[in-house]
């Protein structure tokens, strides 16, 4: 068919698409055909593609149709150039009977571009001599130019002579305009539709994808199988690949026997492949995926430029943390990486994977664990006050991630440290002596944190996020049955005691409540091992504080003695307390009834009582001294930890 | 020549590693002593490399190339005491770059053991890997690279794996790409371009001063200059002689020991000699080039190398620099 027949049937190209087998039994029934109908839906299998070659090769026999003939040849050249059908394995068996093909003018560069698209290393001697025959009597033209090339790359020692190099658009003809489109689409939509994970089974996710143009895929080397062995030493057939598993109960069936990749580094590209890893973690392994991790980690983030491959650097740390996350293991040469590039990071580029790295490290001594957190402790101090947090949160994760890694989950440990006093070896003591010390060292170094942020920070976040910290923090210890109470620090407190949001004091209350049900009352009846009885000493010793912090708040919130002489307040400079002093009404003015963070909850409380009259002013105190106690009342609906506190420690 | 940099310490490094294995189901942790990263080295001993006169064809093979130089990971699986395996890996590579390739190609690759040039009197003898073009009548190298072995002792390699540390590459930088990313994927390994960092590169040219010779064509060493966001370049030239009275006013002549003090006066020297007589403080822009009659060494991470008794003495350091990281 010639390209001016095909323009002309480009306009009635959009039509129903046939199904695969309607396509074949038309091409196989009828003589004449129209190639913009014979568009199949969907991909073509490989006995399809089979069924049309055998019959091109067939009817050529028969002397059918030269047009017809041509026809198919055209169509099966361009089903195979855009991807539809699904293998080449059947069509690669008429490479030998479609050479004959080439000799006649008509379907010369066709089947030429067939068979260069089908050609295997399997190739025989005498085939590329009757391909060489047909250039000595037709000449070397530029399809069988583009033919040769690829025979020689194939198999140069079949090809000694020189063959000119030459590009695809120039050795080949197009595929018919007719049918351009429809097959563009479909392979456009079989791509699509492969990188769909499959509905049923978990399917194994595609490997990447490249976000940006520049973005370079090979910082994860690809999974490959490259046989290094003679083939006779192998059995093929027993090989399971990797690659062939499509989804991950494939790989766990075959997780004991499948065959690793050349490269080690590969098994990190897929997150159902890391379990593949894990299972072979030899400490061969380990040393040839640290050493290959360590080097590309270097590379790419000290040798190269900061801004270069930001992608990709984020995927190899994403498939990092995955690998940690997901086995369980460690891998300390990223930590090994991490100590060279914390001193010059900013604290910013790859943020979130950082942290997340540094609140899974491994456990270690204090010292050891210490380099990574002063890193974080000096970038603290200049950091604006969200990245304060994500600090400090860090540390949190990192406190519960090192209680797991030592102690296993909260049930296990509670038995762990209950039988320590009487059976536990010297070994099992020395474990849990040398957890407890670096975790109280985490932990005093995460209140040191919280203490430098609220001081040079006023923002409320910092102090709901102080309170909600040590809230989480003393049911950690409790649920650990850890032998030591962490007593959160004077700035907190008070920070909060001042808030002006509501939800701090309240916090407020339910931590000094915490302390006193969870903390004190336990650590006193609390027996432990000789060698951690220091740590329940120095708990109790600083329980002492939560007097002091219930004498301040009960004295602010409810006695309205706010900076009496006993109080921690009293330790401000003289002469602050003086000009406070001045100011009249300070005792009172951190009352209940007047406390600045509960404007709000009076005037909503004055709303709701819809008794408005014209003489209802704005002054809330006068309101709330008509009837406190409706006012209280209130308030503790609102809040029920304040009354939880009252309750507490104000019985009578 | 020994010439140890203090690194942290990692897990494959088996002489400096603790393996902890702890208790806890998976976890496996190998703990590594940390060292202080600012730990620098004060003192260097460059050793007088003696000079096989049975390898004078092997080290005329590298001469008057530009190479470029390439860190090599450990290579697993890389059987190099069964050179019968080499044909094999050979067309690995072949169908590699030929499958790598859109368009057809001919390339044919090789690899051949090659003598100890540098000394290290290694298990891992030096490789080297050609790939020719076969497409025309007269077959043309479009790539060579020669794997080097590092220095004896300077750090263990992984069981099973070759240590072969330094990688020289020459040929188009798309075939390189290639060659390079077949060898990591087969063998496990990572090879990434090495590029000489400012303070190896006052090392070198401080070192080695007092060895340079003239040649009949050229008299001068060079120093080529970059200025920062501009493409212009400042090309410095001093007399050989002079800069060999330089370092010999600095360093005793046949002390083999060169101390970090040493190398900083010869260049701070240099500096204020050159401010003083052009007024321009080179202390202020990158130096990209160091060129002698012996050798070139470009800071990007390139070297030529001119005369034979060089060869050793400067891939013998290059391969130290790259094994210190692989370690």
């Amino acid at each position: 068919m010639s390209e001016s027949e095909d323009e002309n049937e480009v306009d009635n190209e959009t039509g129903q698409l046939k199904t695969e087998e309607e396509v074949v039994k038309t091409m196989l029934s009828q003589s004449m055909v129209q190639l913009k109908n014979l568009i199949p839906n969907s991909p073509l299998k490989s006995e399809s593609a089979l069924k049309v070659g055998l019959w091109i090769l067939s009817s050529h026999s028969k002397k059918k149709s030269s047009t017809s003939i041509m026809q198919r040849i055209r169509w099966l050249t361009a089903v195979v150039q855009y991807g539809i059908v699904d293998s080449l394995t059947d069509l690669e068996k008429l490479f030998n009977p479609l050479i004959q093909l080439i000799f006649i003018s008509q379907y010369h560069a066709s089947i030429c571009h067939l068979l260069y698209m089908i050609a295997t290393p399997n190739l025989y001697k005498f085939q590329v001599e009757r391909i060489t025959k047909n250039a000595n009597i037709m000449g070397l033209t530029n399809p069988l130019v583009g033919l040769m090339s690829r025979l020689k790359s194939l198999r140069p020692d079949l090809v000694p002579q020189t063959i000119p190099h030459q590009s695809n658009a120039i050795s080949f003809p197009k595929a018919p305009i007719s049918i351009r489109n429809g097959f563009y689409a479909l392979s456009e939509r079989i791509k699509d539709c492969y990188k769909l994970p499959n509905r049923i089974t978990f399917s194994i996710e595609i490997e990447r994808k490249r976000a940006t143009k520049k973005m370079k895929l090979d910082i994860i080397p690809r999974v490959q199988h490259i046989n290094l062995k003679s083939s006779f030493e192998i059995d093929f057939r027993k090989m399971v690949l990797l690659s062939q598993l499509q989804t991950f109960d494939d790989v766990l069936k075959k997780i004991t026997t499948v065959a690793l990749p050349n490269h080690v580094g590969s098994l990190l590209n897929k997150r159902e492949y890391h379990y593949v890893l894990s299972l072979n973690f030899t400490p061969r392994m380990e040393a040839l995926l640290s050493q290959w991790l360590y080097l590309t980690l270097f590379h790419e983030f000290m040798e190269k430029r900061q801004n270069q491959g930001r992608e990709e650097k984020t995927l190899l740390l994403n498939r990092i943390i995955e690998f940690q996350e997901s086995t369980g293991r460690k891998l300390m040469v990223v930590y090994d990486f991490l100590a060279e590039y914390l001193p010059t990071w900013d604290g910013l580029q790859y943020g979130d994977q950082i942290f997340r790295l540094l609140s899974g490290i491994p456990f270690l001594p204090s010292s050891d664990l210490l380099i990574f957190l002063r890193i974080l402790e000096n970038l603290l101090k200049f950091s604006p006050t969200s990245q304060k947090m994500k600090i400090i949160d860090c540390c949190r994760k990192l406190i519960y991630n090192l209680l797991l890694q030592q102690f296993g989950p909260a049930d296990q440990a509670k038995l762990l440290f209950q039988s320590s006093n009487k059976t536990s070896s010297l070994e099992e003591k020395t474990k849990i002596v040398e957890g407890i010390y670096v975790i109280s060292e985490i932990i005093r170094f995460t209140k040191r944190l919280w203490n430098s942020a609220l001081t040079s920070s006023i923002n409320i976040a910092l102090i709901l996020n102080s309170l909600l910290f040590h809230l989480w923090l003393m049911d950690v210890e409790s649920e650990f049955d850890l032998p030591f109470r962490t007593m959160c620090q004077p700035i907190t407190v008070y920070a909060a005691l001042f808030s002006p949001a509501p939800v701090a004091v309240s916090l407020l209350c339910q931590l000094l409540c915490k302390f006193k049900e969870s903390g004190l009352s336990q650590l006193i009846a609390k027996t432990t091992l000789v060698e951690l009885t220091d740590f329940l000493q120095e708990s109790l010793q600083d329980a002492s504080l939560l007097n002091r912090y219930v004498a301040d708040t009960s004295s602010c919130l409810i006695y309205q003695k706010a900076f009496h002489g006993n109080s921690l307040l009293s330790r401000l400079p003289p002469g602050n307390i003086k000009k406070l002093s001045q100011l009249g009404y300070l005792k009172v003015a951190f009352d209940l009834k007047k406390h600045p963070a509960f404007t709000g909850i009076a005037r909503r409380w004055i709303k709701s009582k819809s008794i408005r009259s014209d003489d209802d002013s704005l002054d809330v105190f006068q309101e709330i001294d008509n009837d406190s106690d409706g006012y209280i009342r209130f308030l503790f609906c609102c809040f029920p930890a304040i009354r939880d506190y009252i309750q507490q420690f104000h019985r009578d | 020549m020994s010439r140890r940099k203090s690194n942290i310490l990692l897990p494959f490094n088996s002489t400096a590693t603790k393996t902890v294995n702890q208790s806890t189901e998976n976890a496996t942790l190998l703990r590594s002593k940390k060292t202080p990263s600012e730990r620098r080295q004060t003192l260097a001993e460059f050793l007088e490399p003696d000079l096989d006169e049975n390898n004078l064809e092997e080290l005329d093979n590298l001469k008057q190339k530009l190479w470029n130089i390439y860190r090599v990971s450990d290579l697993y699986n890389f059987d190099n005491t069964k050179p019968d395996t080499f044909p094999r890996y050979g067309r690995i590579l072949s169908r590699y770059l030929v499958s790598s390739f859109t368009q057809a190609v001919t390339l044919q690759a090789k690899f051949l053991l090659k003598p100890d040039i540098q000394g290290f009197e290694s298990e891992d003898p030096p490789v080297r890997i050609t790939v020719e073009d076969v497409q025309l009548s007269k077959p043309s190298l479009v790539y060579e690279g020669i794997l080097f072995s590092g220095p004896e002792g300077g750090g263990s390699k992984i069981d099973g794996a070759v240590h072969l540390p330094l990688l020289l590459a020459r040929g188009h930088s798309v075939v390189r790409d290639k060659v390079h990313e077949c060898l990591s994927a087969v063998f496990s390994s990572v090879i990434h371009e090495f590029s000489f960092p400012a303070e190896e590169m006052h090392w070198m040219i401080a070192a080695w001063s007092g060895y340079i010779n003239e040649s009949k064509n050229s008299k001068e060493v060079g120093f080529l200059y970059g200025i920062p966001s501009r493409k212009d370049t400042i090309y410095c030239q001093y007399p050989v002689n002079f800069i060999k009275n330089l370092w010999n006013c600095i360093h005793e002549k046949d002390n083999l020991n060169v101390q970090s003090s040493e190398v900083k006066r010869f260049h701070t020297s240099l500096v204020i000699h050159t401010q003083n007589t052009l007024g321009l403080n080179l202390d202020a822009v990158p130096l990209l080039m160091y060129k002698t009659p012996d050798f070139e060494l470009y800071a990007e991470g390139k070297v030529r190398l001119k005369t034979p008794e060089f060869m050793p003495r400067i891939l013998h350091f290059i391969a130290d620099l790259c094994e210190n990281r692989t370690n």
